[in-house]
């Protein structure tokens, strides 16, 4: 036995001391209650009962404050009501075409038909326009057949396809609060780093625009784009300036659904993660 | 509750009336100090507010907005820099504490430190528990899933963070004066 346990000293806590203290609790089993009877629990038990009466000692809350937290507390309520339902939909409790926004596919259709379009016009040109053939064969290299031309035109169109056909998905994904998947932590936080890299400077800004204006857009009313996107309110949660944020995204890391936020700290680029769960910061790193 | 949950205003405005004064009470401790229990209890009050459709019913409401209230507060703490995040692990070594810190301590124990204090003094890790098992009254389960720590771990923090509070609080550790307003549970 020791004298004056404290977490201050690692390694076996004083039996004594754990008996009184779960004791006083009622949470002691049959067995240790007959031993908190011994004079030296006991005495642990009156020192622990008195603890535990000046923690409850509470100052009560400053006058004003009870309706002070309430009013804002039923602001965010009200706002709740106005937009987005305050449970979220898991991502794929409705079939894919459900949750793809109809802007998005308006804009989809609005490329092929102008992709179409140009397609349409090549053909037209190689059958019969000389000049419009050959400034853009020129501008490919200078083909002159007819022949030869028929292949780049087709290249060009199915790599201009592809291109809108990924960043349509891309728009698509972040459009429906998409939820990317991560094993841990520091894969999510290597994943982003290396996206942030890759794009650092003009690629990223939209990123930021795009995520955080899809936010704004929960609190307007948008519910399309409310599902799934950050149901705690992660920037205003962490208190972060908005002007600051590079990034937020709902993810799955595990099984967990969370919303990563990258900031610009002052001490370099920082991600926090927030569970939706519990709307607490669930992990933190630099990037 | 049901009611709130459903959307009806009057519903949620009496719910977050009942529970104020035990949520303030709870950010008030691990706070230790006004000012900042203010905030975290009203950024704990909009938390509940949001999550509210999350809660399912397979916990007892007060520990589902305890478990919220005391993150709030945890987090709010933390942003501020008030303490360290990173003092969780069970085996809590205080005595890594830098000797200005330990003369701090040691003088405040001579002292008689007021419970705000010797909250204060204590880790996190410690800080919690006690201030769930005996202000905000729950059980161990309860605590466990709030904190997210085992039973085990939860018997033994308090317990060792009751001791630490005897020991800064001093040998002539009364009973508070009756004549402060209490929160008693």
């Amino acid at each position: 036995m020791t004298d004056s346990p404290t977490p201050a000293e690692p390694g076996p806590i004083d039996a004594d001391v754990e008996l009184a203290s779960a004791h006083l609790d009622g949470e002691a089993g049959t067995d240790e209650r007959a031993r908190a009877e011994a004079p030296e629990v006991q005495a642990h038990l009156a020192t622990f009962a008195s603890v535990a009466d000046r923690v409850r000692d509470v100052p009560p809350p400053p006058g004003g404050l009870l309706d002070d937290h309430v009013a804002r507390a039923m602001a965010a309520f009200d706002d709740g009501a106005r937009v987005a339902p305050l449970r979220r939909s898991p991502v794929a409790a409705r079939p894919w075409w459900q949750r793809i926004p109809v802007g998005a596919v308006a804009a989809a259709l609005v490329v092929v038909a102008l992709i179409g379009a140009i397609g349409l016009a090549s053909t037209l040109d190689d059958d019969g326009d000389d000049t419009a053939t050959s400034t853009f064969d020129a501008g490919d290299g200078g083909v002159d057949s007819a022949d030869d031309a028929a292949p780049d035109d087709g290249d060009a169109s199915a790599g201009a396809m592809e291109e809108s056909t990924t960043l349509d998905a891309d728009a698509q994904f972040d459009a429906m609060g998409g939820r990317a998947a991560y094993d841990g932590y520091d894969a999510l936080a290597d994943d982003l780093a290396a996206q942030l890299a890759a794009g650092d400077g003009d690629a990223e800004a939209p990123v930021a625009e795009s995520d955080v204006s899809t936010t704004q857009s929960e609190r307007s009313g948008d519910e399309d784009a409310a599902d799934g996107v950050d149901p705690c309110g992660a920037v205003g949660l962490l208190g972060l300036d908005p002007a600051d944020v590079v990034l937020v995204r709902p993810v799955l890391v595990g099984a967990d659904e969370a919303t990563a936020v990258v900031h610009d700290a002052d001490d370099g680029r920082r991600l926090t993660v927030v569970g939706d769960a519990t709307c607490a910061v669930t992990f933190e790193r630099l990037l | 509750m049901a009611a709130a949950q459903g959307g009806d205003r009057a519903a949620m405005d009496a719910l977050l009336r009942r529970h104020h004064e035990r949520i303030w009470a709870v950010c008030r401790r691990l706070a230790g100090n006004d000012a900042d229990a203010a905030d975290a209890t009203q950024e704990a009050m909009v938390l509940i507010v949001r999550r509210i459709g999350t809660f399912d019913g397979r916990s007892r409401f007060t520990t589902w907005a305890h478990r919220v209230a005391t993150n709030a507060c945890l987090d709010e703490l933390r942003r501020r820099g008030r303490r360290s995040a990173d003092q969780l692990p069970d085996d809590v070594d205080g005595g890594r504490a830098t000797p200005d810190r330990r003369e701090a301590l040691d003088t405040a124990v001579s002292e008689r430190l007021a419970i705000d204090d010797a909250l204060a003094a204590l880790p996190e890790a410690f800080r919690a528990p006690i201030v769930l098992r005996d202000l905000a009254g729950h059980d161990y389960a309860d605590i466990a899933a709030v904190l997210d720590i085992p039973i085990g771990t939860v018997r033994s923090r308090i317990a060792r963070g009751r001791a630490r509070l005897a020991e800064l609080l001093g040998p002539g550790n009364q009973p508070a004066a009756p004549d402060r307003p209490s929160t008693r549970p």
